[in-house]
């Protein structure tokens, strides 16, 4: 596909490096020379220097004829502007970067008035991703599919947990009876597709894909579930703390948030009235104490400053919180995080790059059957894929058990009639359900890739 | 320097040098001539070239790595491909046949031979095909034929194609480079064509479009263009030999019907005013001091001479040695100008000329305005500073080596003219100078010393300066 960026930073980039990888003839567009030049040493990608918002430097690159557009400035409006030139000159799909909160409220206008197919917002996606991480304190992550309806978990097993050293056939029957599937796993860094002989081991990660309510129904019969968290402290007061106390608090839980900027306070305690605003520094361990830190069940650090976010998060590990999530927008430092027990990192810069990726994988796609979501899960060694089955697809009306499929590759959950069903030998795949699979193959585009060929449709 | 991965590429260009061979021992054997120079080199580039090809490198791939390549990878062509010429017998030491190699691929078209018109079928062919690999670059083929290359290939591209500020015509180096091919491609069997129609027997019309079409110039008639007397293939040349000294790039937009940013080109405008001035002075200044030619016939050797040499092509219709001198002095100030950049012509390349004469034009400006703010502009565009800085630095180190090869060649105690215009034009590569090394005379009188200056001249030209710098350069060959 043809497919131009605006904004050669930190997503542009990253969404660059990957695209031309996955073979796409990538274009970038920015103002800045050094930019355009560290992009042009190491990629193999098109540099165009110029005002992407300009319909000059768009037709230079192409954008008559380009399939995506990802305008991924700092500024919104050229964001905005890049899309709705690209559009009228003919590009297929445009996605823009928004951040603006003024904006965020009228997202479905902009979308309709101005052309722009996908509008994303890097500190929203991030505090709906906390968000989810605080729903489920004892997963490291997790990934949705079907409008959320379906989740895939990903936690670690411990010594302790009665799942540990049997083997997965012989669970009690009450864990068998969850709406629930083990998807994957992974052991010393090598992924593998669980079978009913497979016997988890402490210190496994072990993926769970199914409905929400048995995940949690799973989580309290592992002796795991950690009462719902009540009280959250945020360290930092930006636009993702904003977003995110505004979707804890729709929850029903208790936010404190520290900031050091006095007009920012304000700023949250107006837009946010229910949080509890506390003006100082969050680094300051007194501080901290003084606001009783070691009461809360969990603690965010979302400042701007990678370092002291992972520092305090140490802190906060140390005087025991539960759940500690730390923002990181340098991808090193998230190793060396998971390295000294903090688990869960979060980089919005990733959040937003693999967001926009997903979008442009399941267009690929567009002319077979639709992927509507892909996940990498276990380090990028597994993924996890959402596909509409439509008339394309061979081997309808067949009961699983006659189909074989490939190996290392498991169908998770199956969704008919609204229905959501783990399927079993007897489900039989129908036009218009959706599928979710995970796969050790990273090949997989289309749903019939799935199925061993030697069968013949 | 990650020399496995330079010698892994080195090894993947003897191979395709290797396959590329076939085509002239094809020819040798059409022609039921000896083809054993073809038959012992390309055993010797294929073991080679494979051997190399198993290393496993590193992916660690930069800006040095490239040059240097670049730069080795030039030389070793160059050398492998004198062996036929060694091999063969109508050359007397390898020197010899390693001058007329790099005069191929380099695209100069400076002989040794003192008489052409005898030899084999086969190393005639191999002689202009040369030039035909050389004009768009042996790596770009490379690079079009094995995409798995990687993606940092584009420093290999700038390492080799000419021109101050290379640019991509499309995303991806590989696809980039079968582009240019395919237009390089297109254009060569259209002038085959046009010869062919023109009464050129075929392969005469063969080997003179591959010289034409990598601006190289070597000839299978003693007197070049000049011996068919044929006043239509001369036009037909005339045009390809300018045709092939503008930049793909403006084929390339033409092709996506952007015509408008092709007029807007001041490198192209610059070089089609040079042409154009240079053939009326020319003619103006035949008609005055020469009488006995007609009109026509002046305006035509004047349009083919000036083409020939601003294309860096080196082909003759008449020995302009015999000229006047304001003609021979304005035909070596083209040598200098050359061809615009991501052409196949070498010489200092237009839009470097163009970007000096801008660059003193503000600097003079600035001496009568001095807080005034000037920015140079190409094609619209702002220059950036560091472009500016290196077209001067580039133009330093031309003279650097013009002078020092010409010290060497001066060893040889040859006449001022002969020694000067033999270095120009094998730095500019475009074959034939002035004098002794006029488009009737050749090569053959310099000492072995002189002409190993001159091709080293020829392939710094080519590359223009850089790669063969860094591959002298002591940092170069440090491990880390």
């Amino acid at each position: 596909m043809k497919i131009i960026i605006v904004g050669d930073g930190k997503v542009g980039f990253t969404l660059a490096q990957h695209l031309s990888r996955e073979n796409h003839d990538v274009t970038i567009i920015d103002t800045r020379d050094d930019a355009l030049r560290r992009a042009n040493d190491t990629l193999d990608v098109m540099c165009v220097k110029g005002n992407g918002a300009s319909i000059t430097t768009l037709r230079e690159s192409g954008a008559d004829t380009a399939d995506v557009l990802i305008a991924a400035t700092n500024a919104d409006e050229v964001n905005m502007v890049c899309c709705l030139t690209a559009k009228r000159l003919g590009t297929k799909y445009t996605i823009a970067r928004v951040r603006d909160m003024e904006y965020t409220a009228e997202l479905s206008s902009l979308k309709r008035e101005m052309g722009i197919d996908m509008i994303i917002n890097p500190e929203n996606a991030t505090a709906v991703e906390i968000s989810r991480l605080l729903r489920f304190p004892s997963a490291a992550n997790i990934d949705t599919f079907y409008r959320g309806r379906v989740e895939l978990i990903g936690f670690r097993v411990q010594a302790d947990d009665f799942i540990c050293s049997q083997p997965l056939s012989a669970l009690p029957g009450k864990v068998k009876a969850l709406p629930l599937l083990f998807c994957a796993a992974e052991r010393e860094g090598q992924v593998i597709i669980p079978d009913g002989s497979f016997v988890p081991q402490a210190d496994d990660k072990l993926y769970l894909i199914g409905q929400p309510v048995g995940m949690s129904q799973f989580f309290k019969l592992l002796g795991r579930y950690v009462p719902k968290i009540k009280d959250v402290f945020l360290v930092g007061g930006g636009r993702i703390s904003r977003y995110l106390a505004d979707i804890l608090e729709n929850m029903g839980m208790h936010v404190k948030v520290v900031e050091l900027s006095e007009q920012r306070c304000l700023a949250f305690s107006e837009a946010q009235p229910r949080t509890m605003v506390i003006c100082g520094d969050g680094t300051d361990q007194e501080l901290l104490e003084s606001e009783n830190i070691a009461a809360a069940d969990a603690f965010v650090a979302l400042t701007d400053r990678d370092e002291d976010n992972l520092i305090i998060s140490l802190y906060a590990m140390q005087r025991g919180i539960p759940k500690v999530i730390a923002k990181s927008n340098r991808q090193n430092y998230a190793s060396i995080a998971h390295s000294v027990g903090l688990d869960s990192v979060i980089s919005p810069k990733l959040i937003t790059a693999n967001q926009i990726l997903q979008t442009v994988r399941g267009m690929e796609n567009s002319k077979g059957n639709v992927m509507n979501a892909l996940y990498m899960i276990a380090d990028g060694q597994a993924e996890a894929m959402e596909f509409v089955i439509n008339s394309s697809s061979s081997r309808l009306g067949r009961p699983l058990r006659e189909l074989r499929l490939k190996k290392g590759i498991l169908i998770g959950v199956l969704i008919h009639d609204n229905r959501i069903i783990i399927p079993e030998g007897s489900s039989v795949l129908s036009q218009g359900d959706t599928v979710i699979i995970v796969s050790r193959d990273q090949g997989i585009l289309d749903i019939n890739d799935i199925f061993e060929t030697d069968l013949g449709a | 320097m990650n020399f496995k991965l330079v010698f892994k590429l080195t090894g993947k260009v003897l191979l395709v040098e290797g396959f590329c061979m076939l085509l002239p021992l094809l020819v040798s054997l059409a022609y039921r001539e000896d083809p054993r120079p073809f038959l012992y080199t390309i055993p010797l580039l294929l073991i080679a070239g494979g051997l190399l090809s198993l290393l496993k490198p590193k992916d660690h791939f930069y800006a040095r790595e490239g040059f240097f390549s670049v730069g080795l990878i030039w030389m070793l062509i160059s050398l492998f491909g004198g062996l036929p010429f060694f091999f063969c017998g109508y050359f007397p030491t390898f020197a010899d046949c390693f001058f007329e190699s790099a005069s191929g691929f380099t695209t100069t078209g400076a002989s040794i031979l003192p008489a052409v018109e005898g030899l084999p079928y086969g190393i005639l062919f191999w002689r202009s095909f040369t030039h035909w690999l050389g004009g768009m670059g042996v790596l770009v083929l490379t690079i079009a034929l094995l995409p798995s290359l990687g993606n940092r290939t584009l420093h290999l591209m700038k390492a080799e194609s000419p021109g101050p500020i290379v640019s991509k015509l499309v995303p991806k180096t590989s696809q980039s480079s079968k582009i240019l091919y395919g237009i390089y491609c297109a254009l060569t069997l259209i002038q085959i064509l046009c010869l062919k129609l023109a009464g050129m027997p075929l392969f005469d019309s063969v080997v003179h479009a591959f010289g034409a079409a990598g601006t190289g110039g070597f000839s299978i008639k003693n007197a070049s263009i000049g011996a068919y007397g044929n006043p239509a293939i001369e036009i037909i040349i005339t045009v390809f030999m300018l045709l092939f000294s503008i930049n793909f790039a403006m084929y390339f937009l033409l092709l996506c019907g952007k015509w408008k940013q092709v007029l807007k080109s001041d490198e192209l405008r610059f070089f089609l005013g040079v042409v154009a001035v240079s053939i009326l002075l020319i003619s103006v200044n035949l008609s005055t001091s020469q009488g006995g030619m007609s009109l026509g016939d002046t305006v035509r050797h004047a349009a083919f001479q000036v083409a020939s040499i601003i294309s860096t092509t080196g082909y003759s219709s008449v020995d302009f040695d015999l000229w006047p001198e304001f003609s021979r002095f304005l035909l070596v100030i083209l040598m200098f100008i050359g061809a615009c950049a991501g052409s196949t012509g070498g010489g200092l390349k237009c839009s470097r000329v163009l970007l000096m004469f801008k660059g003193l034009k503000r600097e003079i400006h600035q001496v009568i305005h001095p807080r005034s703010v000037n920015v140079v502009k190409l094609d619209g565009r702002v220059v950036e500073e560091s472009a500016l800085r290196s077209v001067l630095l580039f133009l330093a180190a031309y003279l650097l080596i013009l002078f020092t090869a010409g010290l060497v060649v001066a060893l040889d105690d040859f006449s001022f003219g002969t020694t000067f215009t033999s270095v120009v034009s094998c730095l500019s590569n475009v074959g034939p100078g002035l004098e002794t090394v006029g488009p009737m005379g050749n090569y053959s009188a310099f000492s072995i010393l002189s002409k190993v200056a001159l091709s080293l001249c020829m392939i710094i030209g080519r590359l223009e300066i850089v790669p063969i710098m860094v591959l002298f350069s002591k940092n170069a060959w440090k491990r880390s």
